[in-house]
């Protein structure tokens, strides 16, 4: 009866909440980004549709709980997996059904049209971190891959760039692999396949960027020896545009000839105006040289600078020191679709004599699938995002690379205590690893499995290989066999190209002494319990172990841990497992993506925080730097523990504040499409406890925290005389840093 | 192999066991205390005070630039070498300025203010110009300069290094600098344990702990307070005993956001913009605040001035950067911090001092990697000049000399080459923060090269 009836409760009184107003928003996701990522996965209104089934398991325990158990329990696992707050009826499921009840909920928030486009984008967040493919600062760690003054180091830096390409492509670089692993997911694929796939989620821009790295090294401006690889091109400065067909055909007057047309949106460094009044660019041909002759066009050789105007700069010329034209943003040849037409891409290795495509042939890049590269990439762990984080050079040789992929996949690495001793000690450095030295146990293992990556990848992780050294480059002739060795946990095998690692990581085991698990899924559990808890999961708890064996014996299907996980006390906390068996599960504060998340979610406004908008206007980015003072998920060098903030500070308590207080104005009596409205009062403040704060109608403090919220706004509208307005904003920042949204598991 | 498994609980315990102090962090910051005992390159040893001679710990201000600012150009120990160029302006004519016992000539904007100077007799007494060269002369390899190019393990920037063994021994409320001059350039931010950290810059950090203060939400914050006491307390019936101290946590951090702002008032009141006396306010409030060991702000002394028409430009801001340090000064000084506070220069290059037409012509000036120089004041500084330049032929452009470390003086052939005059200038700058060199050597690579010079130090 009482499910019934709070199952009636919620849709009389959700149906007009900002949840439930927007929830063909929520199965779309939360913001620009996700919408994209969305459109190009070919995600319909019902965002799973086309997705396996999830395999049903066995186990549910339907012990009814207390109503401040399932209050709790859903709060969590509702809030983490989709930012969404609660419903009575979600209460009412658990209370009655238990544990069972909150597997079948968790199953619907991943199934559900309502809710399956939020827990994607949450798992996307999830995915970016776990994988470490964000993080990275785009001008200066992509130096290696790109090159320096090329790729992405503008002269002039960010203000000679036109549109947002550049900034889309950098988000696309981070979403990249967290798409392939929930295409992965959607698919009901082994999640194991994040460590062999070879087939990645690529936009035609990244298609494009994959083609640049394996460019012939034109450094320092087109000035490489090896000059008979690189091409010839223009740039012509009249301001007309140039189809990049033309651009293409060797028949045209206009072949490798690139246009100079002003960006869409107004930039800082275009033309002789805004900022560039002392300095010549000829843009718009607007430029003379020395004799007052037009300059109608400059020449270039190389890629690295043609890359730079595919993105909307248009480089400097000369380099030399009395250049006559220098950068300035430009119209970029990437269009908005090229960096959101997502699509399964394989990549595979280039053949003998088989000619890539190029970079700035967009039109065939655009209708590619299978893209033939010299460079082999697979998992997550060849990523450009990935080495652009976890640089390498001559010194450290991959071994950073390598570290990080273990500690990925395992959570652990090499220490000097390891005892394994591998099958080859191929790439063994001598200088570095001493035989009976503390630095032995971990070079021993660590030097032949960093192989994998120094066969097959140059020091700056392009396959340039230079056989002479250079005063710019030392030299590192390209190796004469490939592969390498992975000795870690039980396995010690070798695999002959970069290719096979992933096939290794995937055998590994936990070595348990009785009932050993896959250890790349005991450790994706225990990322799953840092995510949720802030804290690790007991590895030898049998609940710990019961979950992860459903998800190995499920085929790794990664929908069944998600449901077999967060319906358990190992996150909900309902009874007490080993894991918190002295001593009981801590409370962590709401980290900035889960915070942002939920008030999207909750206010029906997409990326309310601001955080994924490529070009951010100046509204937008105030909101976003306010977003940033909040602690958030993150990684580290080395570290086995991603890092999770979870204790309040005041710097939190303050950036929290700050959001809440900005966000306001965006949803109270806003210009446009307003959440809350002082023209009715009752409504706004029960629309913030119910959709906002989580409290819905039947939760036993409903009729409390509402009356704090009324005296709150009575009190604000008597303080200095301030208005309905500004009573209500008030009364929504208070809403916004309650406890059960700041708290994550209260 | 034996695997790792962390719980809160067991390193709370390890950590209390070795005396607590990097469970408190783990309050305050909110990072997890395994964390706080294995970000990258940080050990426990790195986060706990492992130094002895606490009367000598100095804070840091690090005023950085990628730009490659002349600030080298005109500094003492560049005036005896007639060649070098510098700007011909009244406000920049060659001035004695004493340090110490010696007298040097200098740009005016380095003399005492009693000589038409910016700078005090007291800040002069602790002070040293540190001549060396960065080699670099790329603008982006800022943080190549942070990391003394590859001296450092894994890649930390020094200014981090420094953090670390500081940190634990002021028990900041973060191990972690502070960027407040970064602004946003990447480049200038500031990398820690392998996370680039985000700037706050001063009138972020103002906005931060007191709002805008005609804001009518800024003015409803005390009503506020009181209302998120009762949903805390509402909240709190029926809660665990851990909810409940997380609830009360969450309270208190909030008070904290308060008392902070009050008892910073009036610094962060005085914040107006983001100029240097807007840093220079941010970096002793945070430092007062005991929240970070470390600050890093941008005093410009020139900029990237390629093309700058008789050194116009470098005069300028030569007279507002050395007015930008006593900023700082004042600004430690209002808080009682001047003794407790080192500040220093540190930036990617230098600027050709000579031998180029446009320099000769005082049209410009280029990067130029073979010189930079590090200022340094701090109570542990011996007022001085380190180094100094040095001429590879008669016609030769002036570059950063070796240097004897027994005595600190440009030697052609000193013990430390000019090639590692920048590791000697960073482990100087470490001993007069007071940290020894050996508990330094432990974040630089084998071999990495450069001594201390003792006289730069009291």
């Amino acid at each position: 009866m009482g499910f019934l009836l709070a199952l009636g409760l919620s849709a009389a009184c959700g149906g007009g909440s900002p949840a439930h107003k927007d929830s063909a928003a929520s199965a779309a996701g939360s913001g620009d980004r996700a919408a994209s990522v969305s459109a190009a996965s070919g995600a319909p209104a019902k965002a799973n549709a086309g997705a396996a089934a999830i395999p049903a398991t066995t186990g549910n325990d339907k012990t009814p709980l207390t109503a401040a158990q399932a209050t709790s329990a859903v709060r969590k696992v509702k809030g983490i997996l989709t930012g969404q707050a609660i419903t009575d009826a979600d209460v009412a499921r658990v209370m009655s059904e238990g544990q069972a009840g909150l597997k079948a909920l968790t199953r619907s928030y991943m199934e559900d049209a309502a809710t399956s486009g939020a827990f994607r984008d949450k798992l996307l967040f999830f995915f970016r971190n776990a994988f470490q493919q964000t993080g990275f600062l785009p001008t200066e760690d992509f130096q290696n891959q790109l090159l320096p003054n090329g790729g992405f180091d503008f002269m002039g830096g960010q203000r000679a760039l036109g549109d947002d390409a550049f900034a889309r492509l950098v988000q696309n670089l981070e979403d990249s692999f967290a798409l392939t692993a929930w295409q992965i997911v959607q698919e009901g694929k082994p999640f194991t396949e994040v460590l062999t796939t070879q087939r990645f989620m690529l936009t035609t821009a990244l298609k494009s960027l994959y083609l640049q790295i394996e460019a012939p090294n034109d450094r320092a401006f087109g000035r490489a020896a090896a000059s008979a690889e690189l091409i010839s091109w223009k740039i012509d400065y009249s301001g007309n545009a140039i189809p990049i067909e033309q651009t293409l055909d060797p028949n045209s007057p206009n072949y490798l000839v690139f246009d100079d047309q002003p960006p869409v949106a107004p930039a800082m460094m275009f033309g002789n105006g805004n900022g560039m009044t002392e300095r010549q660019t000829c843009a718009a041909g607007s430029g003379v040289d020395a004799a007052g002759a037009a300059i109608t066009s400059a020449a270039f050789t190389g890629q690295s600078r043609l890359f730079q105007r595919l993105l909307g700069h248009t480089p400097r010329f000369s380099q030399d020191n009395m250049p006559v034209c220098y950068e300035h943003a430009s119209r970029p040849y990437f269009t908005q679709q090229d960096s959101s037409d997502w699509q399964w891409v394989t990549i595979r290795p280039l053949n003998a004599g088989e000619t890539r495509p190029l970079a700035y042939d967009l039109p065939r890049l655009r209708t590619l699938k299978e893209l033939p590269l010299a460079l082999p990439r697979i998992g997550y762990y060849t990523t450009p995002a990935f080495l652009a984080i976890w640089n390498t050079n001559d010194s450290n040789q991959h071994r950073v690379t390598a570290n990080q992929t273990l500690l990925i996949a395992y959570g652990s690495s090499y220490t000097s205590a390891s005892a394994i001793f591998p099958l080859s000690t191929a790439g063994l450095d001598a200088a570095h690893a001493v035989d009976g030295s503390e630095c032995y146990g971990c070079h021993v293992g660590l030097d032949p499995l960093r192989a994998f990556w120094g066969n097959q990848f140059d020091f700056n992780d392009r396959n340039d290989f230079p056989a002479r050294g250079t005063r710019m480059t030392a030299k590192n002739p390209r190796p004469t066999t490939q592969g390498g060795v992975l000795a870690f946990l039980d396995m010690n095998a070798q695999g002959a190209n970069m290719l096979e690692l992933g096939g290794l990581l995937a055998q590994a085991s936990d070595q348990a002494a009785s009932d050993p698990l896959n250890a790349f899924a005991v450790e994706l559990t225990q990322k799953l319990c840092f995510f949720s808890n802030s804290v690790a999961c007991d590895k030898t708890d049998p609940e710990f172990r019961r979950v992860v064996r459903a998800f190995q014996d499920q085929k790794y299907d990664f929908r069944v841990l998600i449901a077999e996980l967060f319906s358990s006390p190992l996150i909900t906390g309902v009874t007490p497992t080993k894991t918190f068996q002295t001593e009981p599960m801590p409370l962590s504060i709401t980290r900035r993506d889960h915070l942002c998340a939920a008030l999207s979610q909750r206010l029906g406004k997409p990326d309310v925080c601001a955080l994924s908008v490529p070009r951010p206007a100046n509204a937008q980015a105030a909101t976003a730097r306010l977003a940033n003072t909040v602690p958030a998920d993150g990684f580290s060098r080395g570290s086995e523990l991603p890092i999770v903030p979870s204790e309040p500070t005041l710097f939190q308590r303050a950036g929290v504040e700050m959001l809440c207080e900005n966000i306001a104005a965006l949803v109270v009596d806003a210009e446009t499409d307003p959440v809350f409205r002082s023209t009715d009062i009752p409504a706004a403040l029960a629309q913030m406890l119910e959709a906002l704060m989580g409290y819905p109608p039947e939760h036993p403090q409903h009729a409390a925290a509402l009356q704090i919220l009324q005296e709150h706004y009575d009190a604000a509208r008597k303080e200095s005389r301030s208005n309905a307005t500004q009573a209500l904003r008030s009364t929504f920042v208070l809403a916004c840093e309650a406890p059960s949204m700041v708290a994550q598991g209260l | 192999m034996k695997q790792r498994d962390y719980t809160r609980r067991d390193a709370l315990r390890a950590i209390l066991a070795a005396g607590g102090g990097v469970a408190l962090r783990a309050l305050a910051t909110g990072l997890p205390a395994s964390f706080l005992l294995n970000p990258r390159g940080a050990s426990a040893q790195d986060l706990e005070c492992a130094i002895t001679a606490r009367e000598r710990l100095q804070y840091l201000i690090v005023s950085t630039s990628s730009a490659g600012d002349p600030i080298n150009c005109n500094v003492p120990g560049t005036y005896e070498a007639s060649a070098i160029i510098h700007p011909m302006q009244p406000e920049m004519a060659a001035t004695t300025v004493q340090l110490g016992a010696k007298s040097f000539m200098a740009a005016k904007p380095w003399a005492a203010v009693e000589a038409g100077g910016a700078l005090s007799a007291a800040t002069l007494s602790r002070t040293v110009f540190f001549h060396h060269s960065t080699r670099l002369t790329v603008h982006g390899d800022q943080p190549k300069m942070m990391k003394l190019l590859g001296a450092t393990k894994s890649g930390e920037m020094i200014v981090s290094a420094y953090a670390k063994h500081l940190a634990g021994c002021f028990g900041t409320v973060q191990p972690e600098p502070i960027a407040v001059g970064a602004r946003g350039n990447a480049s200038e931010l500031v990398s820690f344990a392998g996370r680039t950290l985000p700037a706050v810059s001063p009138t972020q950090l103002k906005q931060l702990l007191t709002g805008a203060r005609n804001s009518p939400l800024v003015k409803l914050r005390s009503l506020r307070d009181t209302s998120l006491d009762k949903l805390n307390a509402l909240a709190k019936q029926d809660a665990s005993p851990v909810a409940t101290a997380f609830l009360d946590a969450l309270a208190l951090s909030q008070r904290q956001v308060r008392e902070l702002a009050e008892m910073l008032a009036t610094t962060l009141n005085a914040i107006t913009s983001d100029d240097s006396q807007g840093q220079a306010l941010a970096a002793a409030a945070l430092i007062a605040a005991n929240v970070t060991p470390v600050v890093t702000l941008r005093i410009a002394f020139g900029g990237d001035n390629h093309t700058d028409q008789d050194l116009q430009r470098e005069a300028t801001e030569h007279v507002t950067g050395v007015q930008g340090i006593t900023q700082v000064m004042d600004a430690l000084a209002s808080l009682g911090l001047s003794d407790k506070v080192t500040f220093a220069t540190m930036n990617v290059f230098g600027r050709n001092l000579n031998g180029i037409d446009k320099v000769d012509a005082r049209e410009g000036r280029d990067h130029y990697g073979n010189h930079s120089v590090m200022v340094m004041i701090g109570k542990n500084v011996a007022p001085g000049v380190i180094g100094g330049v040095m001429q590879a032929g008669k016609t030769a452009a002036y570059s950063a000399a070796d240097i004897d470390s027994s005595n600190g003086q440009a030697a052609p052939g000193g013990d430390i080459p000019a090639a590692e005059t920048q590791l000697a200038a960073a482990r100087t700058l470490g001993a007069a923060l007071g940290i020894p060199n050996d508990a330094l050597a432990s974040d630089l690579t084998v071999g990495a090269g450069g001594k201390v010079v003792a006289s730069a130090l009291v």
